[in-house]
């Protein structure tokens, strides 16, 4: 509640601070820059004229006969429109355009410095069944180079610190390097188990005085994660990451029976309780034959991952991940109608599976219903049909089926899961931009909305 | 009881003021000239991120904008008697003079490795003297059409009064670029020149076509923003949306047949020895304009449409699959003109993406652009094509009747949207004006006539309106000589009727008496 309270005491404090300078951004004359701007005017004047008119002339504007109602509702729609200019700009979507190494204009004198390298933007972050969330965002630029770091704050148990620093090359072949830096506090996480059918799956070793069967925790994980990348042809990218990770994970707090430990037998979940320290090495491999990635394109992908998992200490458990993608995009009835049927498979092979963190078990990703389960192998089936609506605007529906198993043979078609959804984006010609879509499945409604660059898709591994 | 006082009074004094109330102009003379060309720091070079770009205009802007109820301002670079002074945005006389004493490039070229930044094609290269051009070829199967439509473009856009690079038409022999051997298909060195001219129509007489744009004058500082003035100008006090002479893109955008007018064809030149210049605002990107960018070729689509099934909503209902309508290929008897049609919907033309100054062009904004238009000799059109060396003589005659008509058409419309009266003089109590669409042959005078009325300056009728038949584009209206005595300022109300349909906007004459003299001190379409 006293969250809450001082969420909402920011804000009016937020709105009252920067309107001015949202309204300036938005082209209309703020208070104080008014008189710069009509002097500046005069000073424009032939010598005979009078120095305080404007261009125009005029000592007083025409009025049209509807110009006291439209005050009376610019008064009342003011706070409204400004609270969204600045939910815009505060927004973490807003800064996650800035990962994209780019300043957004509009907001450089708010936020930069007098030589536009450094900036700092507030950030806001409200989600469906999360705590509030507020912070800031600097951003860095110079030439080819960017860096970012961002803190937020949603309570004891969720915050954030991140750093990023990235270079890019033009020559002799496109390509970019970047480490990243995180620290975060995670709760009310939720696990149901290995296996397709967790609560029969004899891995799972359930508490007998339980009733549930998906228990809550806490992370709290630290994390170092260097990438390069570079496209040695036109349609090929390469990707080389490696990655360092310190996580501890235990009941969340305020889970009450819920708690992992009170749904789970003590010690039969591997990887909870106790500090788990593990570094990953990945080399992935994409071709993509589309001539766009942001606008509905025909065209073909394919991607390929191989990965290395290594405990730091015995206990923390090795691994091997093999994994990939593929993707056939094809034009129906019109170029910019694109069906595309795809298949996403994970897999890892724990080199001793009573020592192997649960969290390192890959989940359906990519599935956009809700699905918890973790295994050695998870797959994600999709067919999407996206459609340009207008320029730049594409309407999407979908279908996804998922299923998780222990090895390729105990793969039961009998536990798919399935979601439909509808949904639209915003994109650019490379990139997706913005995103809003929901989806039913059996297990419930999820719904979607992002706004900023989204990620390459490479390297998500590293990021899960 | 109580709750319902404060609505009514609200409502009363809105009621109460709920009227047209006339400007009051100053008894000075009109701005001819905003003089900003102080010295200022070389501003931080901007460069369009689409990304950032396309969510502004499409998520951002909309959202305020459907809670911002003003209405558009008038703009705010127009004098008293609306026209756009002249400023280092708008020169009305840049077509009539060179932008620089550099002229053609000296021969030969070197091809460097910047990228081209007034368009998104072509190669840069520095002449003999070091003078930065650069070079854009024509696609394979159009020869001669980007290259005339840059050339043509850059001289009918400086003919309006904006600036646009210089651009120059060249017949290249490949040893004109130097640094490789032509001869030798395996020189590392020739990889960009000779992509360069084969990526196009085949040399004839060994010589490729290609156009060479000087450009930038002084220092490139990237993109002028749409919304707001650029911060770290200080000489840049009007907001770039408020500008008449970005708003006027609207009409000149249908008369050229614009493909991708927006913030990345205005960019920014810092001018002069750093420290102690200022910038210079040009148009780029002008191998796009003629309708350069839009051929439809039959069969490039593999049998696909390629058009958005009749509109978004139309679209969405019938999942992109709807019939819509593909647009017609491009007519192939004149490969060096692209696809200018000679009609043109002037009221429905717009930018493809949002573009701030274009989406607030007002009707006064409209018709200011189209008499500066109109006022472009016919003579200098017919030169702007001749001297882009098309070859063939019939698409010459059939470009320049194209961008002829065009004209005719998008001043014919701009000049229905107003009353469109210009003050000739005044003499006592007499002012003269001329009937700018009858005076450009675009009405008739038989069946034009006006209805003039005397208001003060709160608005309030002095007379009944006076209808006034024409005899010819000209005519006089003599103010009363009781209310001449009465009052020193007078506004008066002309509205056109043209076959018994009055024009959609009135023209105000603000006028003042003194000793019996009257004097135009306002004038607003």
């Amino acid at each position: 509640m006293r969250l809450r309270t001082s969420l909402v005491c920011w804000f009016i404090v937020a709105c009252a601070v920067m309107t001015p300078y949202v309204a300036a951004a938005q082209g209309r004359l703020a208070p104080g820059t008014a008189a710069a701007a009509t002097s500046t005017a005069a000073s424009a004047q032939d010598r005979e004229t009078d120095e305080s008119l404007p261009v125009s002339g005029k000592e007083r504007p025409e009025s049209e006969p509807a110009d006291p109602a439209r005050k009376l509702a610019d008064v009342v729609l003011y706070l409204p429109r400004v609270a969204i200019d600045l939910l815009f700009v505060t927004s973490g979507a807003a800064a996650g355009l800035l990962d994209d190494e780019q300043v957004i204009p509009r907001l450089e004198d708010m936020f930069y410095s007098s030589d536009r390298t450094i900036g700092v933007f507030p950030t806001a972050f409200v989600e469906t069944g999360f705590n509030p969330n507020v912070g800031a965002r600097m951003i860095a630029t110079g030439g080819d180079f960017a860096a970012t770091l961002r803190g937020g704050y949603g309570g004891a148990d969720a915050n954030v610190v991140e750093s990023r620093m990235r270079v890019t090359v033009a020559s002799p072949l496109p390509g970019a390097f970047s480490i990243e830096a995180l620290h975060d506090r995670r709760t009310d996480l939720g696990y149901v188990g290995l296996g397709p059918v967790p609560e029969s799956d004899a891995r799972n070793v359930f508490q007998t005085d339980s009733a549930l069967r998906a228990g809550a925790y806490r992370e709290v994980r630290e994390r170092l994660i260097g990438n390069f990348g570079f496209r040695p042809l036109a349609d090929t990218e390469l990707l080389l990451s490696t990655s360092y990770r310190r996580r501890r994970i235990d009941d969340a707090p305020d889970a009450g029976e819920g708690a992992l430990g009170r749904v789970f037998a003590p010690g039969s979940v591997p990887g909870a309780g106790r500090l788990n320290r593990t570094t990953y090495s990945e080399i992935a491999l994409r071709y993509d034959t589309r001539l766009r990635r942001g606008a509905p394109t025909s065209g073909w992908m394919m991607e390929g991952y191989a990965g290395a998992l290594r405990g730091i200490h015995d206990a923390d458990g090795d691994g091997l991940s093999l994994g990939g993608r593929a993707g056939v995009f094809l034009p129906i009835y019109r170029r910019s109608n694109i069906l595309s049927p795809r298949i996403a498979i994970d897999t890892i092979q724990p080199a001793d599976a009573s020592t192997f963190a649960f969290l390192d078990y890959p989940a359906p990703a990519d599935y956009r219903g809700i699905d918890p389960r973790r295994d050695r192998i998870a797959i994600v089936g999709s067919l999407d049909y996206r459609w340009v609506i207008m320029k730049y605007v594409a309407t999407r529906i979908f279908m996804d089926t998922s299923t998780v198993a222990p090895d390729f043979p105990s793969i039961d078609l009998h536990h798919l899961r399935y979601a439909w959804g509808m949904g639209m984006d915003l994109h650019s010609t490379h990139t997706e931009i913005a995103r809003i879509a929901a989806s039913a499945s059996a297990e419930g409604f999820r719904f979607f909305f992002s706004l900023g660059v989204a990620p390459s898709g490479f390297g998500d591994r590293q990021h899960r | 009881m109580r709750a319902a006082i404060a609505p009514t009074i609200v409502l009363l004094l809105a009621l109460a003021s709920c009227r047209y109330r006339p400007a009051r102009f100053a008894d000075a003379a009109p701005v001819t000239v905003i003089d900003d060309t102080d010295p200022i720091p070389v501003p931080a070079r901007r460069e369009y991120n689409e990304a950032i770009y396309l969510s502004d205009v499409y998520l951002r802007r909309a959202l305020v904008d459907m809670l911002d109820p003003a209405r558009y301002p008038e703009a705010g670079d127009v004098n008293s008697l609306d026209e756009v002074p002249r400023s280092s945005w708008f020169m009305p006389n840049i077509g009539a003079v060179p932008l620089s004493l550099d002229g053609e490039p000296v021969l030969p070229l070197t091809v460097t490795r910047d990228a081209p930044r007034s368009s998104e094609r072509g190669i840069t290269v520095m002449d003999a003297r070091g003078v930065r051009y650069e070079l854009r070829r024509d696609p394979a199967d159009r020869p001669e059409m980007s290259t005339s439509a840059e050339f043509i473009a850059s001289r009918l856009v400086r003919a309006f009064g904006l600036l646009a690079p210089e651009v120059f038409i060249l017949n290249l022999a490949p040893t004109d670029l130097a640094g490789w051997d032509p001869t030798d298909a395996q020189d590392p060195a020739g990889a960009v020149p000779r992509a360069f001219l084969l990526d196009g129509p085949p040399a004839v007489n060994g010589r490729y076509r290609v156009s060479a744009t000087r450009w930038p004058y002084g220092i490139d500082v990237g993109i002028a923003p749409d919304l707001g003035v650029r911060s770290d100008d200080p000489n840049d006090a009007i907001a770039h949306q408020d500008r008449r002479s970005l708003r006027a893109w609207k009409v000149l955008g249908a008369w050229l047949d614009v493909h991708g007018m927006g913030v990345r064809k205005m960019r920014e030149s810092y001018v002069g020895v750093p420290g102690r210049g200022h910038l210079w605002h040009f148009v780029v990107g002008l191998d796009d304009f003629l309708g350069a960018a839009s051929v439809v070729r039959p069969g490039s689509a593999g049998g696909l449409r390629s058009d958005l099934a009749g509109g978004p909503g139309l679209s969405f209902l019938s999942l992109g699959l709807w019939p819509g309508k593909d647009p017609p290929p491009t007519q192939t008897r004149w490969p060096a003109i692209g696809a200018l049609s000679d009609s043109v919907d002037p009221a429905g033309w717009d930018t493809p993406l949002p573009y701030a100054p274009v989406r607030r062009a007002l009707d006064t904004d409209g018709y200011w652009a189209a008499k500066r238009i109109a006022a472009i000799p016919t003579d200098l059109i017919r030169s702007a094509v001749h001297g882009a060396r098309i070859s063939d003589p019939s698409a010459r005659a059939e470009l320049t009747r194209r961008i002829l008509e065009r004209r005719t058409r998008v001043v014919r419309y701009w000049l229905s949207r107003v009353t469109p009266c210009e003050v000739q003089r005044t003499k006592d109590r007499i002012v003269v004006l001329r009937d700018l669409a009858i005076d450009l042959g675009e009405a008739q005078v038989g069946s034009t006539h006006y209805w003039v009325t005397a208001l003060d300056q709160q608005g309030s009728r002095l007379t009944r309106p006076l209808e006034v038949k024409l005899a010819s584009a000209e005519f006089a209206i003599e103010i009363p000589e009781i209310l001449a005595r009465k009052h020193t300022r007078i506004v008066i109300r002309l509205e056109a009727e043209r076959d018994g349909v009055l024009l959609p906007r009135a023209c105000y004459v603000h006028t003042i008496l003194q000793d019996e003299q009257l004097r135009v001190i306002g004038i607003r379409h």
